[in-house]
């Protein structure tokens, strides 16, 4: 049964030469969505998928669910064929800008997709209240998810999506459309995901997002990959060294620039770290936040 | 198998929810206002015609509404669900295609039962206080007259009493049923292949309207001797299996018209409407298992 080909079981997800074409009949040519991928997420890493608005991410992701056929290639998750029902039982989905029933309440959204893993009585029920706190949506159960923000709606998307307790999330651009908290708040769960153990491949263009969170990336562009690596290999330039010092004086810093081309340094410049915009806007927000916190609260005349 | 009905129940449950929540039974309101006018507008015809006033309106507003729900509401479930991207999240789990297509599919058909069995109570509700009045009636106009008076207004509560509680129009709301379960079934099949609800309400009016065309074309063309050309056979043969005779509902009207339908009729007309619902799924199941999302 097991020849060399034979997928790996130990693999969340292993992808060989997958094309996705689309003919365009009355353009008389032929899209290539997606072009001879090759592609393997290591079981509990979390993998960023890269690119820009076109490069295949979502088509790819859509193949491994079997919602497109792929036109050539093949895919396992777990060593499952990825059009076996088999397969999805062990995945989690958040497509991208998801909207669900908006008729439904955060409960009975996750009731609904409880019942369709096939999941019922106090199982459901406590696995329901426990992802309501893993997303924080307390405030949002007895809401009807027409009144939901949209962070509120990535977040019961990511309860979904974790229902049936997979192993395995595919998350497509989890954070687009989401303020910078909440799209804080998403990448820490992501965190937190791996931390239990799960194996999470998310899609995204901010490039800042992934860097955080994902252990590895495989960047696309026009259905085709381009890179795939550690973060850190790929991130890390090898013949440059970088120092940083507090309080070092004008005089001091001419002092080590002159000794590191001295010991055959060359191209040295110094300059001071920079906050991203990101970072200084959730320092600031935050503070203002804890700040209005009850205890934390500072004296105020207001009624 | 269990498994599999459980996940189709989820899925009928759902759709039912929605339609419900979507305040889909205000029609009902509509429905009540036709069956009262329709049941004491016409209070100086014949006792005979009162009733069938009574019965054909509401029995026809029960089918036009059920038309409308089981077209509009059908032709909707499955661009609804692509559009806001809902079917990605349900066929992303261990749901297979046709578990999805045949609980979306049981969903409708509850709620055409809902609404069905809703107004057939107004229906009844409404037959049943005329019934009350009419007899009433007879009864104050019978009070102290002569004895040919007595026995007519005793004729006329006998007749009042058949009209009212004529067991017969359980057969017409049954084959209605059966009726909107068919044009639900064929708006769900071209629905799995349109690419809009525009087209999918088109299509399968117009297929309704080529059902009821179907045996008249058949009986013309068939019955005209060896001038019918082949062409026009296998036409029609192809036809009859692809369109369902929705000429066979007609009894609808002859039961109202007071006609004797015997039960072995409507069955044979319930196994029809069966054995073309089972066709139309498996072929929106081959369809829809085929189709690109």
């Amino acid at each position: 049964m097991s020849t060399p080909d034979s997928p790996k079981t130990d693999l969340a997800v292993e992808i060989r030469s997958l094309t996705k074409r689309y003919a365009l009949p009355w353009k008389r040519k032929v899209l290539v969505a997606v072009d001879q991928l090759n592609l393997t997420v290591r079981r509990g890493e979390v993998f960023g998928l890269l690119g820009p608005n076109g490069s295949g991410k979502s088509t790819t992701l859509k193949m491994l669910l079997s919602l497109i056929k792929p036109s050539e290639g093949e895919a396992w998750i777990f060593g499952q064929p990825v059009d076996t029902i088999e397969a999805r039982r062990t995945v989690g989905f958040l497509p991208e800008n998801p909207y669900f029933y908006k008729f439904l309440n955060g409960d009975e959204t996750l009731r609904f997709y409880g019942g369709l893993a096939g999941m019922q009585g106090i199982a459901l029920d406590n696995k329901i209240e426990e992802l309501i706190k893993l997303v924080g949506l307390e405030n949002g159960r007895d809401r009807p998810l027409s009144a939901y923000s949209k962070g509120m709606l990535q977040r019961i998307g990511l309860a979904q999506a974790l229902i049936h307790d997979p192993e395995l999330l595919f998350l497509d651009e989890p954070t687009a459309g989401v303020d910078p908290i909440g799209s804080r708040e998403i990448r820490d769960l992501i965190v937190r995901l791996r931390d239990m153990g799960k194996t999470v491949v998310f899609s995204s263009h901010l490039l800042e997002q992934v860097q955080e969170v994902a252990d590895r990336v495989a960047i696309m562009s026009l259905g085709k990959k381009m890179v795939e690596g550690s973060l850190n290999d790929l991130l890390t330039v090898q013949d440059r060294t970088q120092f940083i010092a507090q309080d070092l004086s004008p005089a001091a810093q001419e002092e080590v620039r002159q000794l590191i081309e001295q010991r055959g340094g060359r191209n040295v410049s110094v300059s001071s770290p920079k906050l991203s915009l990101e970072q200084l806007f959730l320092k600031t927000v935050e503070y203002e936040r804890a700040a209005q916190k009850p205890g934390v609260a500072k004296p105020t005349n207001e009624r | 198998m269990f498994e599999s009905l459980f996940r189709i129940r989820a899925i009928a449950r759902n759709t039912l929810t929605e339609a419900l929540r979507q305040k889909v039974l205000n029609i009902l309101l509509l429905f009540g206002v036709i069956a009262i006018v329709s049941g004491f507008l016409f209070a100086n015809f014949t006792l005979a015609e009162q009733f069938k006033f009574l019965k054909d309106f509401s029995i026809g507003a029960m089918s036009v509404f059920g038309l409308l729900i089981a077209l509009m509401g059908t032709a909707q479930l499955l661009p609804n669900e692509i559009e806001n991207r809902t079917i990605y999240t349900i066929l992303a789990k261990p749901v297979r295609r046709s578990e999805f297509l045949i609980g979306k599919y049981c969903g409708m058909l509850a709620l055409l039962a809902t609404t069905m069995l809703l107004m057939s109570i107004v229906f009844v509700g409404v037959i049943l206080t005329k019934e009350r009045l009419m007899i009433n009636a007879e009864l104050r106009d019978a009070q102290g007259a002569n004895a040919e008076m007595q026995a007519m207004a005793n004729e006329n509560i006998k007749q009042i009493h058949k009209e009212a509680r004529d067991p017969r129009l359980i057969q017409a709301i049954v084959l209605t049923y059966a009726k909107l379960a068919v044009v639900a079934g064929l708006a769900l099949l071209i629905s799995t292949f349109a690419t809009s609800a525009i087209f999918t309400v088109a299509t399968t009016f117009m297929v309704y309207i080529i059902g009821h065309l179907e045996s008249v074309a058949r009986a013309a063309w068939l019955t005209g001797g060896s001038e019918v050309n082949f062409a026009a056979k296998i036409f029609l043969g192809v036809l009859s299996f692809l369109v369902p005779d929705m000429n066979i509902y007609n009894v609808i009207d002859e039961i109202i018209a007071g006609s004797a339908v015997p039960w072995s009729h409507t069955l044979n007309v319930l196994s029809y409407t069966g054995i073309f619902l089972l066709i139309l799924m498996s072929v929106a199941i081959l369809i829809f298992n085929e189709r690109e999302l």
